[in-house]
């Protein structure tokens, strides 16, 4: 399928969806009769919509023809503006709000609640000034949006002829305050020193308000006249700090290509920028260290992961891969989609499999050292291991340097390499694979050693590589091309540090390396005997060099460059849940049981429960209601702003939505709803919605749609097979020739992924039949329409649509299902992700059937809260357009392999710009006829499937079994220091944990164990208002649940004294505070003789 | 003002060799007006995707151009950027906005 005919069937598919969902919306038992998720286009249809100002796209579209974006952002605000002229506060929000969408791809509510107000306020010298008041959400914008939202001010505040702003000292000394106080309350990615501070807000022309987001105050510079709270702002403090600050050399770039003037002070800010430190080897990805995550490699580290360049098909955009043996042999820490926080190119990437790239060398508990490189051969050993000396190869795109402005680091000699280094030197490659022919290769034309025979020559030292010949001269022999080397402590470690694989029976017994090891070490064979071929060379410290010297050819280093990394977050497909799990928006109160089940409360007709709902009127008769319909005309009805606290009969409401339904559920027939309603009209959901979805185990979430929640990961390119289809359903889908053009007849072709196209986690797929199921009896049983999805397994989901949404945007994207994974992962186009503004390092969003989301979604459902618009299908794009996503997305290298002089720059440490000429990204597509068709991949892998498929991390419940699995792990691994590892958990993770519920244990509150009411203070009656018993919220069971854990961790890994004694510090806290167990343990007033009164507690 | 008359010239030549600008302005006809602040008023028409200039007032212009001869010079001797001139408001133009565009053009 040609890439036009792909989206415009992707639009008609949507229109179909479309029609039908207005047709069960106009039968008027939604808060709406019409479909609530608009249709965007692009962009600048996006901007409009959520902007709510008409005529803004058409500006967009026609400075887009002209612009890049931040320009077209700015052109944008300054033509709205102009517009509004007589009404500047106006032209002011609407403006900035546009400049700020347009910045953030239209997808983002930071635009609409991360700036709360915006105002003209009065400078002591009565001129004019513009105040911008950012919220929480603007968090979302990320730094530069944030940032370019002050400039934007900036610019159309001088065009309605404001002046600037003018702060006095005392407001410049508040904001110094309040950014402290934020920092040590919640995180800022970058703490700004009081200097900068000054700098920005003396010289910055337009004030950085907000509105108090957090209970904490200001101390010092309180009841200022230009600050309405004294409360901390979040919003400003996110916006200065991370923004304008951090971001400077951003803006600074803008600022001078604009030639906007006033914005000098940002040079002051990079003046005091800390010195580039680009490049060297970093800590930063260990420090946050969890208990039950493990560290994989410390920085720099022997052993630790070797970065392989390279671009898998499941790879680029933050996705980054290991030979699945690696995974197996981490204990199964790793499964595909578990998020690493890796050392370098960028802070973290999800994970995939290729079994392409080497796996890990470890040494088996019988003392033989072996390499396995696919799933089975891990699988088949994994309860040897005693020590993993080699981590294997990290598979890191170009891509992800590039995206990351990280300067290359010389990676791993490989075979691709080897081959462009032979075709640079106009030879043919042998056809003989063995180490004979391939040394004699080597000699004859200056050619490196073939990498099928390097060994880590780097990671000795002069020393020991003595030590290995000498005694290989006196210990060793050939028999059968086999070396048999005499057993000694030194050597094997020696062997092992080397990656020599062998087995150890009476002797070690090396077969592939026997002939590297003698050659590279100067010596060679005379019938079964070694000698000595050449000198050990004196005053050569480089280890290479001594074996260069010694085997007469060039060596390359087989790891040059190691990557730190330990695990973040676990993978996830899971469906969306509401806490505690709901099926209907429908309220029962808080009196009732604290399980939300509405079925328990039916059995008796004449149950009522007492609620909050809207107060709603009929505009014809004037009945007053909580319902959408007159219950006397049927009108729809009218929120008045005003709520009723009402006495419901819920098991007439039951009766009447069962005879509705026509449905009758069993007895194991269980709905749930919610304790009271959070929307601003205090509108419930009908509650056959509610009966249908717990009748086929599907959940609502908080707008009214259900959906399935997987970790992202990128895929270019797809094996038929892997997913589930066979060729003529490929075909049907549109994928009528593979990679090399060839028509599709078999699964094991390879085709490119269409950009709109998504492979779902099965558990997935398992729910969204469900839901299909749901929506089908609600066609036809509640809109009275006919049944849609008619889906009787999953395999008949392939083909149908679904919508994309990520936390913190509310624009979805359109997609559609065309295969499944046993992997809890959706892999899906780099494009999709980054239109949802996502990549794939190690975040999950949601997916959700298309008509589900058309039919149940409404505005009206949202909780009243600020931020409670994201995450929420504000509209839904319908096709995504390379220009209009996120950068990132254009930075996937799309190469078959990397060129020669890749390779050379990547040894010299150069920019990754520097090379972006020869590197062929997305980005070079743009605009031509290829644009989205016809990309490459390096690394191939037999099906995406072979991986781990669920990690340790989450299939070991108890936190102190998650522990002992990663400490067991860290001491196996050569790369890791376990004791450092201890040191951490213990400091970074127990410690923090105790004394924060200690705290936490002095100000709790009371909690009744039955409906799960709050108190702040025991109530007289000891009791709560249902009569129920009253508890604790922090017990000691919390406080102390990490110290057993902790004690045991500091004596086994002789953690240092500090943290040591701090421990010590807490366990003697913990004693004091319950020295007498009985009077302080959970405290239940019961009105039973066996429990105690508030007078006996008194 | 030997300048706006060059850069005029030097527009029509474009328009004649680029095609696509050619086309995009073919079926364009635009009455122009450039008030120089310090030297008095320019009025042009543009049409047949040539720009001419007329001697005559113009009644209701199109696209009038506010800039000061030095803002002018510096634009034409790439010392400032047509753009970031506009977006600092050193000077204004009223029109429609594809007409904004198309000012952009003949600065360029």
């Amino acid at each position: 399928m040609k890439p036009d005919e792909y989206f415009q069937m992707l639009k008609n598919e949507a229109d179909k969806l479309y029609i039908l969902a207005e047709k069960a919306r106009s039968r008027g038992f939604d808060p709406e009769d019409n479909v609530e998720i608009p249709r965007a286009e692009d962009l600048a249809s996006r901007v409009e919509q959520l902007i709510g100002f008409k005529g803004i796209a058409e500006i967009i579209r026609d400075f887009s023809k002209k612009y890049d974006r931040e320009t077209v952002s700015i052109m944008t605000a300054k033509e709205i503006a102009k517009r509004l002229f007589d009404d500047k506060k106006k032209a002011l929000d609407v403006s900035i709000r546009a400049g700020l969408a347009i910045l953030t791809e239209g997808i983002l509510v930071a635009p609409l609640e991360g700036i709360s107000k915006i105002d003209i306020k009065k400078n002591s010298d009565g001129t004019d000034y513009l105040a911008i008041y950012y919220s929480g959400p603007i968090r979302g914008a990320g730094g530069t949006g944030q940032a370019l939202s002050v400039l934007i001010g900036d610019v159309v505040r001088q065009d309605l002829g404001i002046s600037r702003f003018k702060p006095s000292d005392n407001l410049v000394e508040r904001y110094k305050e309040e950014i402290q106080i934020y920092k040590n309350v919640e995180h800022l990615q970058y703490n700004p020193s009081p200097k900068e501070i000054e700098i920005t807000i003396r010289n910055c022309p337009v004030c950085i308000d907000g509105e108090g987001t957090i209970d904490d105050e200001v101390s010092g510079f309180r009841d200022l006249p230009e600050v309405e709270t004294n409360r901390v702002r979040g919003g400003m403090c996110l916006v200065v700090a991370e923004g304008l600050i951090q971001k400077a050399r951003k803006i600074k770039g803008i600022v001078d290509k604009m030639k906007i003037d006033g914005w000098n002070f940002i040079d002051d800010l990079i003046k005091d920028e800390k010195k580039d430190e680009e490049g060297k080897s970093s800590e930063k990805f260990i420090e946050d260290i969890v208990a039950g995550r493990p560290v994989f490699s410390h920085s720099e580290r022997k052993g630790g992961f070797r970065l392989r360049y390279g671009r898998c098909r499941t790879g680029g955009l933050a996705t980054v891969s290991i030979n699945p043996a690696t995974m197996v042999l981490m204990d199964n820490f790793i499964a595909a989609g578990t998020q690493l926080k890796l050392e370098f190119p960028g802070k973290a990437a999800g994970m995939t499999a290729c079994e392409t790239v080497e796996g890990p060398i470890v040494l088996l508990k019988n003392g033989d050292l072996v390499q396995a490189n696919t799933l089975e051969e891990a699988i088949k050993i994994k309860d040897q291991v005693e020590k993993i000396y080699d981590n294997g190869e990290i598979l890191i795109p170009f891509g992800e340097f590039l995206e990351n402005n990280y300067p290359l680091r010389p990676g791993s000699f490989t075979i691709d390499w080897w081959e462009k280094i032979v075709k640079s030197k106009n030879l043919e490659k042998p056809r003989e694979k063995d180490f004979e022919t391939l040394y004699n290769f080597s000699l004859k034309y200056d050619v490196p050693l073939h990498p099928d025979y390097n060994l880590f020559w780097h990671d000795m030292d002069m020393e020991k590589i003595k030590i290995l010949r000498d005694y290989l001269l006196k210990n060793s022999r050939i028999s059968d091309g086999k070396l048999f080397i005499e057993k000694n402590k030194e050597i094997k470690e020696i062997l092992c540090e080397l990656g020599v694989l062998h087995i150890e029976r009476e002797k070690y017994i090396v077969e592939k390396y026997s002939k590297a090891l003698i050659r590279m070490l100067g010596l060679e064979l005379q019938e079964t005997i070694i000698i000595e071929n050449k000198k050990f060379p004196e005053n050569v410290t480089d280890p290479v060099e001594i074996v260069e010297e010694l085997s007469g050819i060039t060596i390359l280093p087989r790891a040059p460059t190691r990557v730190g990394a330990r695990m973040g977050r676990p993978e996830k497909a899971a469906e969306r849940k509401m806490k505690p799990p709901v099926n209907v928006l429908f309220p029962i109160g808080e009196t009732s049981n604290n399980r939300r089940s509405i079925t328990t409360l039916i059995n008796d007709v004449n149950a009522k429960i007492n609620v909050t709902m809207g107060l709603r009127v009929c505009p014809k008769c004037g009945r007053k209601t909580y319902k959408l319909r007159c219950e006397k005309c049927g009108s729809r009805t009218n929120f008045t702003e005003k709520e009723q606290e009402i006495e419901l009969s819920i098991g007439k409401l039951w009766k009447e939505a069962i005879e509705n339904l026509g449905e009758m559920p069993g007895d194991d027939f269980n709905v749930k709803g919610v304790k009271g309603l959070i929307s601003k009209e205090l509108l419930p959901e009908p509650l056959e919605k509610g009966i249908l979805r717990a009748l086929h185990n599907v959940w609502v979430y908080k707008d009214g749609t259900s959906r399935f929640d997987m970790s992202n990961l990128a895929i270019t390119h797809f094996r038929i097979r892997e997913i589930g289809l066979n060729a003529q359903k490929a075909r049907e889908l549109g994928y009528e020739n593979d990679i090399f053009g060839n028509p599709v007849t078999n699964e094991d072709q390879i085709c490119q992924i269409m950009p709109q196209d998504i492979i779902i986690s099965k558990n997935g797929a398992g729910y969204l039949v469900n839901v299909s199921r749901f929506i089908d009896d609600l066609l036809e049983k509640f809109y009275h329409m006919e049944k849609f999805y008619n889906i009787k397994d999953e395999r008949d989901l392939i083909g149908h649509l679904v919508m994309g949404l990520s936390p913190h945007t509310s624009g979805a994207v359109l997609a559609r299902i065309i295969g499944f994974t046993d992997l809890s992962a959706c892999f899906a186009h780099p494009f999709f992700h980054a239109a949802k503004r996502r990549n794939c390092d190690g975040d999950e969003d949601s997916v959700m059937l298309v008509l589900d989301a058309l039919i149940n979604f409404s505005r009206h459902y949202l909780p009243s809260s600020r931020g409670s618009l994201m995450d929420a299908p504000l509209f839904l794009s319908l096709k995504v357009d390379p220009r209009e996503i996120d950068k990132e997305a254009l930075n996937v290298d799309i190469l078959w392999d990397y060129p020669l002089e890749f390779y050379i720059a990547a040894m010299k440490k150069q920019k990754p710009s520097d090379v972006s000429n020869i590197m062929e990204t997305i980005k070079n597509r743009l605009g031509k006829e290829n644009e989205i068709t016809g990309y490459g991949f390096t690394n191939d892998t037999p099906d995406i499937n072979r991986s781990v498929k669920e990690s340790t991390y989450k299939t070991l419940k108890q936190m102190d079994e998650k522990t002992q699995a990663q400490l067991f792990l860290a001491k196996k691994l050569r790369a890791v220091d376990e004791t450092d590892v201890a040191n951490r958990i213990v400091s970074h993770h127990f410690i923090p944990d105790i004394m924060g519920n200690m705290r936490k244990y002095g100000t709790q509150e009371f909690r009744c164990t039955k409906c799960g009411r709050k108190y702040r203070r025991m109530p007289l009656s000891g009791k709560c208002q249902c009569g129920a018993n009253l508890v604790l919220t922090t017990s000691e069971g919390n406080i102390t649940k990490y110290l057993s854990l902790s004690k045991k961790v500091s004596d086994e890994f002789k953690i240092n004294n500090y943290t040591r004694q701090r421990l010590l510090f807490a366990e003697e806290a913990i004693k004091t505070m319950f020295s007498n167990k009985e009077e302080n343990k959970i405290i239940e007033i019961k009105e039973n003789k066996n429990g105690k009164t508030l007078e006996d507690y008194i | 003002m030997k300048e706006l008359y060059d850069l005029v010239e030097k527009f029509n030549i474009r328009a004649k060799q680029d095609e696509k600008l050619r086309k995009e302005i073919q079926d364009l006809e635009r009455k122009i007006q450039i008030n120089f602040r310090d030297n008095g008023s320019y009025n042009f028409i543009l049409k047949n995707a040539q720009v001419f200039e007329i001697k005559d007032n113009l009644q209701n212009p199109d696209i009038v151009v506010s800039i000061s001869t030095d803002v002018f010079n510096k634009i034409l001797n790439k010392e400032m950027d047509v753009l970031s001139a506009y977006i600092t408001r050193k000077f204004t133009v009223k029109a429609s906005l594809s007409d904004k565009l198309l000012i952009s053009e003949l600065l360029k």
